[in-house]
């Protein structure tokens, strides 16, 4: 007796439960019978021309310290599979460390300070590689100087030929050694990533060092700037000035959402995420710093609210309006990689937000390896539900040597 | 023996009806318990449980199995009745609770059988047709797959890999994922 040998009925039911397709290919690996069983399964929803739903994102936790060679150390938690671990994973260079993800299963990785190999993206899947720009081209055709990237979003997969990367940098040069952030961006085949300066914008503290999101959206970089202003970088390459890359930059003034901040919480950070077409802000709360999660806040961008005297609506025309719930939504927040999808499509699943502990992404002395901090904290990671509370629904992680953890989509 | 709907709850309560096992075990039943069963349910609405109730697919280990659920969820039924009814302060809210984690630990110990039992109970619950035992069931034989590579999956269930080296890898085609 198994499960091949039980009724259709019980079958589909058992496999309602198992909505993971990684899960369900084993199990067709398992024997024919099994095998039957898996296909005409499918078979029966293809009739119904029902597509299954898109994969959800895995939680990829990089190896807490060097291990052997040919051995996969790196953990991939499938939250499909309720968490567990999937696939051990050996994503080389086994000391880089991950800045982002990209639809597809591509990985971007940066080997360390100072570099030893050639940051990369990595399709996890097919085994292929693109190689990222090294260095950073200063604006003015300044010298050429060392980048450390800490997050990057892609206009495409990073494979596609029309790729183009935006990314928070720190660029390095020997007299200037930290401290110096800014925005690079490049296209898919570049040597240099170029430095590119947004318009100053008086009015509002330097823009230019506080950029904490991107995501590409609607044909342009959105990058959330501090007070939770947005900086639309809209790239365009032109063919006439042997197809270099230019940028429209606009500005988007948003009326503070400071009141709705709960004094007693303190906001650990900040993401840009595309929800049905639109862009949603996160923030995310803990009682206190190098706290673990404890609260989210979910908004949605608006028109800004004209009685508002203060911040009026002439010089600040949009607004972040709160939402009470997160209507059905499965958020997945990290920088630049940040997706959303709908509960419905999951049957057993309820909307909620997933976070991975990317706290020290911005933090130089873990990057730099200078000072004694130069671990990556991979403990913060779990699933926080509209009852407000975070079930820590992933593998426990040591902290790590190398890398945050970061989402794979798969 | 009370007829169905009669609307006579005390009687019913009381009512016992007799479940005879393939093997021609008698169990005595009360009818709250049994009729967690829809199959048993509709034969009692029909007036044919006179004599006991012949259950031929079900074995006397499963059906004792079966009927200690059925007793301990019954209890549970009765008892979200009685709370429903009566005042929902905070004291009632923490027996409730209390209750259900209970009940949720009964259920974990009974999922404490072997491979075969909890297939057998499977097709037993389907049989009788005992929603809650066959959500459990089938949800304990999901969790035991999800996450496990085929080789842990057929160690599991004692299971002889019959595909042939161009299946598999056909298989693999199909399944992106599914290395290892």
């Amino acid at each position: 007796m198994s499960f091949a040998d039980l009724p259709e009925d019980n079958q589909r039911q058992i496999l309602s439960s198992i909505p993971c397709p990684v899960d369900r290919g084993r199990m067709s690996l398992v024997c024919r019978s099994w095998r039957r069983v898996i296909r005409r399964h499918r078979g029966q929803l293809e009739g119904r021309l029902l597509q299954p739903p898109p994969p959800l994102p895995w939680l990829l936790l990089r190896a807490p310290s060097p291990l052997g060679l040919g051995l996969g150390s790196d953990r991939a938690a499938c939250v499909l599979s309720g968490g567990r671990v999937h696939h051990f994973l050996d994503v080389a260079p086994h000391h880089a460390r991950f800045f982002g993800s990209h639809d597809g299963a591509w990985l971007l990785l940066d080997a360390g300070f100072p570099r030893d190999a050639a940051p990369r993206a990595i399709n996890v899947r097919t085994g292929v590689v693109e190689r990222l720009p090294e260095g950073l081209l200063g604006r003015g055709g300044a010298p050429l100087d060392d980048m450390v990237v800490h997050a990057a979003a892609l206009s495409s997969t990073p494979d596609n030929a029309a790729c183009i990367a935006a990314a928070i940098v720190t660029r390095v040069d020997e007299e200037e050694w930290h401290q110096r952030r800014c925005i690079a961006l490049w296209r898919k085949g570049w040597e240099l990533a170029h430095e590119h300066v947004p318009p100053p914008a008086y009015d509002v503290i330097n823009l230019r060092s506080w950029i904490c999101d991107i995501v590409y959206h609607e044909g342009a970089f959105h990058m959330l700037a501090q007070g939770n202003h947005i900086r639309v970088c809209e790239p365009e390459v032109k063919q006439e000035y042997d197809d270099d890359l230019f940028v429209n930059w606009e500005m988007r003034r948003f009326q503070p959402v400071g009141a709705c901040y709960d004094r007693k919480l303190f906001v650990h950070d900040r993401y840009l995420v595309v929800s049905r077409g639109e862009l949603l802000l996160v923030l995310r709360f803990a009682p206190g710093p190098n706290q673990p999660t404890s609260n989210f806040k979910l908004y949605q961008a608006t028109a800004a609210d004209a009685t508002n005297a203060y911040f009026p609506a002439a010089q600040y025309p949009w607004a972040w309006s709160e939402l009470d719930t997160l209507g059905g939504r499965m958020l997945f927040i990290g920088k630049g990689c940040s997706r959303s999808y709908d509960s419905d499509l999951y049957p057993g699943f309820e909307a909620g937000i997933y976070l991975l502990d990317d706290g020290m992404f911005y933090d130089d002395a873990v990057i730099f390896g200078n000072g004694d901090a130069t671990r990556y904290p991979c403990c913060d990671n779990g699933n926080w539900t509209e009852d407000g509370r975070v079930q820590r629904c992933f593998p426990r992680s040591d902290l790590s040597d190398h890398s945050a953890p970061v989402w794979l989509l798969p | 023996m009370a007829s169905a709907g009669s609307g006579d709850e005390k009687a019913a309560a009381a009512a016992m009806i007799t479940l005879i096992s393939s093997d021609n075990e008698k169990f005595e039943v009360t009818e709250a318990t049994a009729t967690l069963s829809q199959t048993i349910r509709h034969m009692i609405e029909d007036g044919c449980t006179d004599g006991g109730v012949p259950l031929p697919n079900v074995t006397s280990k499963i059906l004792a199995r079966v009927i200690e659920y059925c007793k301990k969820h019954a209890t549970a039924a009765a008892g979200e009745e009685g709370s429903s009814s009566s005042f929902s302060d905070a004291a009632f809210l923490e027996v409730d609770r209390a209750f259900l984690e209970e009940l949720e630990e009964f259920d974990d110990a009974f999922l404490e059988v072997d491979r075969a039992t909890l297939f057998d109970l499977i097709l037993a619950a389907n049989y009788l047709d005992i929603k809650g035992l066959l959500n459990l069931t089938c949800q304990k034989v999901a969790d035991s797959v999800k996450g496990k590579t085929p080789e842990q999956i057929r160690e599991m269930y004692n299971i002889v890999n019959d595909l042939t080296p161009e299946e598999e890898a056909e298989i693999r085609r199909e399944t992106q994922w599914a290395f290892e």
